[in-house]
């Protein structure tokens, strides 16, 4: 009666069980020869440390080992890898590029063309590491201007583009803009030198607001002094999140041409505004930025009123304001915050 | 209709049931082949190193519930002291232990009380102090009255200072790149991910030293063995199939990051729940479908958290108990969004699957092994309809096992023996006979505990991971 049935299911087991062993065969070759390969990679890079370290330093040809076998390029390619994290000097970088571009450059332009996600990309990472400015043709060719390029690809192009110097960059990221995030053009702009960054100073008017974001991070990590005019033209002249960024990459650097410019901030409606302009006073401590950040102990928003504490706690008399306020003020929540921040003074 | 004829329909029933799982497993499988043969072979460093810079990655506010936990808390909080992150804080919650938690802690770290103000946003049993470390300014202590785990993590929402934390189990040990890797998919999406939970891996048998995993090895008892095939199967099999399509309803509750501000616009944890993991995640999707909004929760395959699981019957059967409780919790106090067309596929793949197969999948599978056993006993043709079936569900299941084998030697290849994958491999095949029934019983178990309002929850002995 059930015949038809058990033969099926009979096949469908007999099917599984071969399934399940070729499986299993798969997994156990493949496991015993990566335990292999990574073995004899391990002891090739062992092998060849000190002729590839020699070479870096030098300089001289003599010394170059010619890799051949996919072992031993990966165990140099690892080597060359783990040299560009620790290497400081222009020459053995130079050295390290000159070495990777005479014997990588036909692998890695083969790579980039690959249809396997993960080896394009890890090629890019190599290609930056390396510092294969050689291969920036062939990046913006097969990735930037590919149409199968994924958002991950871009930005790490991206980066290789911007640091190689190269002049088509701020076309590049115009071009790409609706892909890219603000933190995305972070990670690009990071590597972005000087004459280079010029040009997007110059047009940070007509730039998405994404990127002028990006622009304005990079000046306040930067910490440099001389683009604060920069910074306070922007807080002059606009309004809302843009805004706060300056004011945030102002704080960041920590000088203000006038302070004067920055207390109408302590009436402000935007409690992120607020917020900054209480950090912004702990600079000059006046007794104008002293009234505003008593003021702003009493704020509504908890951050403002942290921050207050904060900036009054580093005033040279802070201790007697924070305890005046937490004997006098009608404000619980004042009075809580000024006596957390007296007692901030056990933990540093 | 004739017995006969009622035994037909019955197993028939069965197979078709085996038949609407085994087709969502395989669809997953396929969809989690996908993704993790996309990344076979990706540099696992290199792409996190732009999020290593301070001004780039958002700061993270680490919470450990700790209840009696004299035994692994120090050295998980020495864990978490290495790890690679570029700034977090540490907060210890002491949800009123009756052992030495709090004297161990305040001792080892050097703790002292400190006036802080909190901003009470979630209300949580009384908070009896706070303390801070005099030697590590990033570490707090929260000494509260006992109101469970999700109470606890409330408490330490409220202290925290940063947009994003993590909730991580007292037991656990953190591999040194984890929050780098679990906030990237919240940073590369411009924030629209709201909560990212990461991998899950079973630290018995790996050797632990001061809070730092030295070597992953594979246990030797066999029950361990059975949830480390377990977790690999519902880690990089189920998860990554269902975060591809934002489908997720769990994130572990022994390693997530989540958007402070969307966790406490959806009101925090929930108390007096069992799974409240589960609960919270469930709520965070029905937050994001109430408003219409485009957040996503996803998971990670790559950041692993080294956790210690039951080695005993008895522990793990009350494990086992309670999540099965806690996932009828869920699923019930949310039922409005079965098939329900507001909540989109969460209302009609993630419930139904959870309902169909995870919650009453034990109750079919136990009237199939009933139905062997009494076609065993009655004879009849149909004992080798009974024994093929058995022997079908005993392949099929170790055919997706070791898929999850397969894609965790595509991905992060962690063990590191040929020996280790015939273990698993052995193993695997032998789940039918003991392991799956035992579980399918004891989740049964929490059925029937559910349909008698039995609230009791079971205890975990731990005797720590670390050396």
């Amino acid at each position: 009666m059930l015949s038809g049935e058990l033969f099926a299911l009979s096949v469908l087991t007999v099917f599984i069980f071969v399934l399940l062993t070729f499986l299993l065969g798969y997994l156990l070759i493949r496991k015993a020869r990566e335990n292999r390969s990574r073995k004899r990679i391990k002891q090739y890079k062992e092998n060849y440390k000190a002729s590839v370290y020699d070479y870096l330093v030098t300089g001289d040809s003599s010394r170059l080992l010619r890799p051949s076998g996919k072992e031993r390029k990966l165990a140099i390619e690892e080597l060359l890898s783990d040299f560009s994290n620790v290497l400081e000097g222009e020459d053995e970088k130079k050295n390290l590029s000159n070495y990777a571009t005479l014997y990588l450059t036909e692998t890695y332009r083969s790579y980039l063309k690959s249809r396997q996600w993960s080896k394009r990309m890890n090629t890019l990472f190599l290609i930056e590491d390396l510092y294969m400015d050689g291969l920036a043709e062939d990046v913006k060719k097969n990735i930037v201007d590919h149409p199968r390029v994924t958002k991950e690809e871009v930005v790490q192009a991206l980066s290789i583009l911007a640091r190689f110097k190269n002049s088509e960059l701020y076309y590049y990221i115009d071009l790409k803009s609706e892909q890219l995030l603000e933190f995305d053009l972070r990670t690009i702009l990071r590597r972005v030198e000087d004459d280079e960054f010029n040009v997007f100073l110059d047009n940070f008017k007509k730039e998405a607001p994404a990127l002028q974001y990006a622009v304005v991070e990079k000046i306040g990590n930067s910490k440099d002094i001389e683009s604060i005019s920069f910074l306070e033209s922007i807080y002059q002249e606009y309004k809302g999140e843009i805004k706060i960024r300056a004011l945030k990459a102002i704080v960041k650097i920590g000088y203000v041409n006038d302070i004067t410019d920055y207390l109408p901030l302590c009436e402000s409606s935007s409690w992120q505004e607020r917020m900054l302009v209480a950090r912004l006073l702990k600079i000059e401590q006046d007794q104008r930025s002293q009234n505003c950040l008593k003021k702003l102990l009493h704020d509504e928003s908890w951050w403002v009123r942290s921050q207050a504490g904060e900036s009054l706690a580093s005033f040279q008399d802070g201790f007697e304001i924070l305890t005046t306020i937490t004997q006098e003020s009608q404000d619980a929540y004042a009075r809580d915050m000024a006596n957390e921040w007296l007692n901030k003074g056990v933990i540093t | 209709m004739d017995l006969q004829t009622i035994i037909q329909l019955y197993a028939w029933g069965i197979a078709i049931y085996m038949i609407i799982v085994i087709t969502f497993y395989t669809v997953i499988l396929f969809f989690s082949t996908l993704q993790v043969r996309k990344q076979y072979r990706l540099n696992r460093t290199e792409p996190y190193e732009n999020y290593l810079d301070e001004s780039f990655t958002r700061p993270i506010s680490v919470i450990v519930p700790a209840y009696n936990e004299e035994a692994g808390v120090v050295q998980s909080v020495r864990s978490l002291l290495t790890i690679n992150y570029p700034e977090f804080e540490i907060i210890v919650v002491n949800d009123g232990s009756k052992d030495q938690t709090l004297t161990i802690m305040l001792e080892k770290y050097e703790m002292v009380k400190i006036d802080k103000v909190v901003r009470k946003q979630l209300q949580t049993e009384e908070v009896q102090a706070i303390y801070q470390s005099k030697i590590l300014p990033n570490l707090y202590m929260i000494d509260k009255k006992n109101g469970g785990k999700a109470d606890a993590l409330n408490a330490g929402l409220n202290v925290s200072h940063y947009p994003y934390f993590c909730s991580i189990d007292g037991d656990s040990v953190l591999e040194s790149d984890a929050f780098l890797k679990v906030m990237k998919p919240i940073i590369d999406s411009g924030e629209d991910v709201i909560a990212s939970g990461g991998s899950v891996r079973i630290a018995n048998g790996c050797d632990i030293r001061n809070g730092s995993l030295v070597k992953i090895g594979l246990s030797n008892a066999p029950i361990v063995v059975m949830q480390v095939i377990e977790y690999l199967r519902a880690f990089l099999m189920g998860r990554i199939g269902l975060s591809r399509h934002n489908l997720l309803l769990i994130i572990s509750g022994a390693f997530g990051v989540f958007s402070k501000h969307w966790v406490l616009e959806a009101g925090g944890y929930k108390r007096n729940t069992v799974g409240e993991d589960m609960e919270l995640v469930v709520r965070l999707h029905c937050l994001i479908k109430e408003k219409g909004l485009k957040k996503k929760i996803v998971y990670v395959p790559d950041p692993v958290c080294w956790t210690e699981v039951p080695e005993s019957f008895g522990v793990l059967r009350s494990q086992r108990r309670r999540w099965h409780k806690g996932l009828f919790e869920s699923l019930w106090s949310h039922r409005k969004v079965t098939f329900n067309p507001k909540y989109g596929a969460i209302g009609f793949v993630s419930f139904p699957y959870f309902w169909i197969v995870e919650f009453f999948g034990p109750i079919v599978e136990l009237s199939g092994y009933l139905f062997i056993l009494f076609t065993l006993f009655s004879g009849g043709v149909y004992i080798e309809f009974a024994i093929l079936l058995f022997l079908l569900s005993a392949l099929y299941g170790s055919v997706f096992s070791m898929a999850s084998v397969l894609l965790e030697e595509w991905s992060l290849r962690k063990y590191p023996k040929v020996s280790d994958i015939v273990k698993l491999f052995l193993f695997a095949l032998t789940e039918t006979l003991w392991y799956r029934p035992l579980t399918v019983l004891w989740r049964c178990e929490g059925i029937w505990q559910i349909i008698r309002r039995d609230h009791s929850w079971g205890e975990m002995k731990r005797k720590g991971v670390s050396k």
